[in-house]
């Protein structure tokens, strides 16, 4: 234990908690993961093929898909390509759609709202159902409560994704016929792929929350302050739920890049025009330059959520920054 | 005041990710929705893949309309056309046609969209073979002449797959993403990852369209094209697995079905490998595999085995008197000890799932070809990197898993692919059939072309250079209150559609 004085403690209270080395740390970091993404899906790319070759049609002879190569420069060294490529971004030239002749991150921004609305409130309600049960299975007084809630979840969480995104397609819009199966023309067809979602993610926030409240349950500072006579559910919240959070921060942060992934097979299965279903036809139809945006918009969503709960664990517990 | 922010961002982003319209598209008496996969340009310079050429179809204007029903080709904007030697066409123009926008769809609006498709600088992906042409003029407002260096009797109908766009309108608009018609219908509104809604254009120069409305609602997933029509989402969609054809015939608002398609499937050898350069390696696959028991089984009946030819009926040329190769297995055994195998032969094969049924098809053809010796190393690649798969020939299978089929019916454009000017050709092709194919492409009447086809399949034939295994079955859905003739060629067109009397 070390001595602050009373006003190297004051000092400490009013400096802000996040240190700019820890941000230019942080944001270096991401530049070299964004770096490696486009790197890595560029060379995916071209190593499953000569774009040419699909934008071509079927019935186009070797000789014909040849020279579409060379219209399109799809014929230079793949390193050469590459340096054009990363040189002219740096300049902030980005390719076209090769099939709307669209800014490419125009075409993904346009995607960008959907997915967000279906990310976001999925993890919303998600993180509020798992910290719910999470809780009740540690701290609630009735035993039915302590468990069959987070057994349920375990269930959920056994079930894969596109298996549970069926599952409620059958029960609601063939069996009860309450919701649309697919599509995105009302809210309504927001509702089975959100809950789908929620159910990735609801699971992992009770497991953490619970298992982090029962390990700080005995705590010393919880039994001073059940010693100090505060009640018993003051004691819960207060002490030990607010405290088991920064855990479980990082972890819904994480749960944001998880849905967003996963939202690539939700909203297949949906049909939902998001980023996840641009990002597979761009790939499929070889539309590169798109396909590089997404990826780089994804890369960058990824690394600004988990600097936001980076940034958000500091402010609950000011240590993690020097860990 | 943070939660407020918070909230009017939240409210925000639902406003602008939340179109307006209330209820789910269902089925009006007037609309028809069909299902399409992810679309990715209007523009006919670009257009390739099926649900874009049948968008195209529908809201521009061609020269030629090819019928898939019956193989006929038919006038759209041209209202007849005359050749000379092959090499000299006339078409004239229907008098009068305009664009959405009221520019004239005449004879020199067709002769300004020829020269941009064929301008290097549009870099247009459709024009495969158009360099034969050698002018295209227009002497007056209602006559196109297009003259080829050297004779091209299909050219006509591989015009059926050229849609013209307005050259005014064109100088400040992106074609790509923006529409102005002249065909059946008219652009509404659209979203390439979700749907395009159709809508009647009064001022067609053509037959209107029964249905005032046509919605084109994209659906990548199969599964969820099935779950859509079981709740009456769709009423048209196609691409169905044999098995939920099956399972959607016991609903009673549809109608499902299945035709042989145009796509013929088949098995292409890799002839820079040795092993199977013998004829009678090639002769011997063919009788071992019992594509009867495989069209029956894994497509359910809703296909049978093609004839030793990879072309469909209704195409020029294709010859109703060959038939199946015969499936024989003790022949195939001869054969294969013939060519000194008599121990066996493992061969690897590469199978690609963008074909209907493909992966359970090679796994029937290579159960059936262990019974007469032959060991096959299967490879089920995704549809993602199938090209790249074929594409490599050093490092590729022994054998390939293809289907081929021809975008405006021609004969050639499926026979161009088995010379060795092919795509998929791997190593020597056959000299004779080369040859022949194009004195094919040189003939200058119909009955001589369709003569020279059929010889050059046979030389295939008897080469063995394929193994011939069955057209793709067209498999379909639609509701019982709507009116269609199946045509194969996988673009269902909602002007084709109309309601039941």
């Amino acid at each position: 234990m070390t001595t602050v004085s009373r006003f190297g403690a004051l000092r400490a209270r009013l400096r802000s908690p996040i240190e700019p080395a820890f941000l230019v740390r942080r944001s270096l970091g991401a530049v070299v993961a964004l770096w490696g993404a486009v790197t890595i899906v560029f060379l995916m790319l071209y190593a499953t093929g000569n774009p040419a070759e699909v934008l071509a049609p079927e019935t186009a002879t070797a000789e014909q898909v040849a020279e579409l190569a060379r219209q399109y420069g799809f014929d230079q060294p793949l390193h050469k390509q590459y340096l054009d490529f990363l040189l002219n971004v740096t300049q902030g030239i980005f390719p076209n759609s090769l099939y709307t002749a669209r800014p490419a991150f125009q075409e993904v921004l346009m995607r960008v709202p959907n997915t967000l609305l279906l990310g976001f409130t999925a993890v919303v309600l998600g993180s509020a159902l798992g910290l719910l049960i999470g809780y009740l299975s540690s701290s609630s007084q009735n035993a039915l409560m302590r468990t069959i809630p987070i057994r349920v979840l375990m269930f959920v969480q056994s079930v894969p994704n596109f298996f549970m995104g069926l599952l409620l397609i059958y029960l609601f819009s063939l069996t009860l016929r309450w919701l649309p199966t697919s599509g995105f023309s009302s809210w309504r067809n927001l509702i089975l792929p959100i809950v789908t979602l929620a159910c990735y993610v609801a699971p992992n926030v009770a497991r953490l929350f619970r298992s982090t409240m029962n390990e700080t349950r005995f705590d010393e500072h919880i039994l001073t302050a059940r010693a100090k006579g505060i009640s018993e559910r003051a004691v819960r919240i207060r002490h030990n739920a607010i405290n088991a959070l920064a855990p479980v921060t990082t972890l819904i942060g994480l749960q944001l890049g998880g849905v967003l992934a996963g939202a690539v097979v939700v909203e297949t299965l949906f049909a939902y025009p998001g980023v996840g279903q641009l990002l597979v036809q761009s790939v499929v139809s070889r539309d590169y330059p798109v396909a590089l945006a997404a990826v780089i918009l994804i890369c960058l969503g990824y690394n600004l959520a988990s600097l936001l709960v980076d940034i958000l664990v500091v402010i609950i517990d000011p240590r993690a920054q020097n860990r | 005041m943070r939660n407020k922010l918070l909230v009017a961002a939240v409210a925000g982003l639902i406003a602008v990710a939340i179109p307006g319209g209330g209820a789910p598209a269902l089925a009006a008496e007037d609309t028809v929705t069909v299902a399409s996969l992810p679309l990715l340009t209007f523009d006919p310079a670009f257009a390739r893949t099926v649900q874009d050429l049948s968008i195209m179809s529908q809201v521009y204007s061609s020269l030629t309309t090819a019928s898939f029903v019956d193989g006929n080709l038919t006038g759209n904007l041209a209202r007849e056309w005359s050749d000379v030697d092959g090499k000299e066409f006339t078409f004239k123009l229907v008098p009068g046609a305009k664009f959405a926008n009221g520019e004239p769809l005449d004879a020199h609006a067709v002769v300004w969209n020829f020269k941009r498709l064929m301008d290097p600088a549009t870099q247009a992906t459709v024009i495969t073979d158009f360099n034969l042409i050698t002018s295209v003029e227009a002497p007056d407002a209602e006559t196109v002449i297009i003259k080829t260096s050297t004779p091209w009797l299909e050219l006509p109908r591989r015009l059926s797959a050229i849609s013209f766009i307005a050259p005014e309108w064109a100088k400040t608009h992106n074609p790509k993403v923006e529409v102005n018609p002249s065909g059946p219908y008219t652009v509404v509104d659209y979203d390439f990852a979700s749907h395009v809604t159709l809508k009647r254009n009064e001022n067609y120069f053509g037959e209107k369209p029964a249905f005032e409305n046509a919605i084109y609602r994209v659906i990548g997933n199969n599964q969820t094209r099935v779950t859509s029509l079981r709740s009456g989402e769709l009423n048209f969609a196609n691409g169905i697995s044999p098995l939920d054809v099956e399972q959607l015939s016991s609903l009673e608002d549809l109608k499902v079905g299945a035709i042989p398609g145009r796509r013929v499937h088949v098995l292409r050898f890799n002839m820079l490998r040795d092993n199977v350069k013998d004829v009678r390696v090639r002769q011997a696959l063919n009788y071992a595999i019992n594509k009867e028991l495989i069209t029956k089984t894994i497509y359910r009946g809703h296909t049978s085995p093609a004839s030793t030819q990879a072309l469909i009926p209704g195409q020029v040329g294709f010859d109703e008197t060959m038939t199946p190769w015969p499936y024989d297995p003790d022949k195939a055994r001869q054969l294969l000890a013939e060519a000194g195998y008599e121990n066996g032969l493992t061969l690897s094969l590469g199978v690609s799932e963008e074909y209907l049924q493909a992966p359970q098809a090679a796994q029937a053809i290579a159960a059936q070809l262990a019974e007469v010796g032959v060991t096959v190393e299967l490879n089920i690649v995704p549809t993602a990197i199938w090209t790249s798969f074929i594409t490599n020939a050093e490092n590729g299978t022994d054998l390939v898993y293809l289907g081929f089929s021809s975008t405006t019916g021609t004969s050639t454009e499926v026979m161009n692919q088995f010379t060795s000017k092919g795509r998929y050709t791997w190593g020597p092709a056959n000299a004779s059939y080369d040859a022949k194919v194009d004195a094919v492409k040189a003939a200058t009447t119909i009955e001589q072309q369709a003569e020279l086809i059929r010889e050059a399949n046979r030389i295939l034939a008897d080469d063995a250079q394929l193994v011939y295994l069955w057209p793709q079955p067209f498999t379909y859905a639609i509701s019982k209150n709507i009116e269609w003739t199946p045509r194969p060629d996988d673009r269902p067109r909602a002007s084709d559609m109309r309601p039941a009397q």
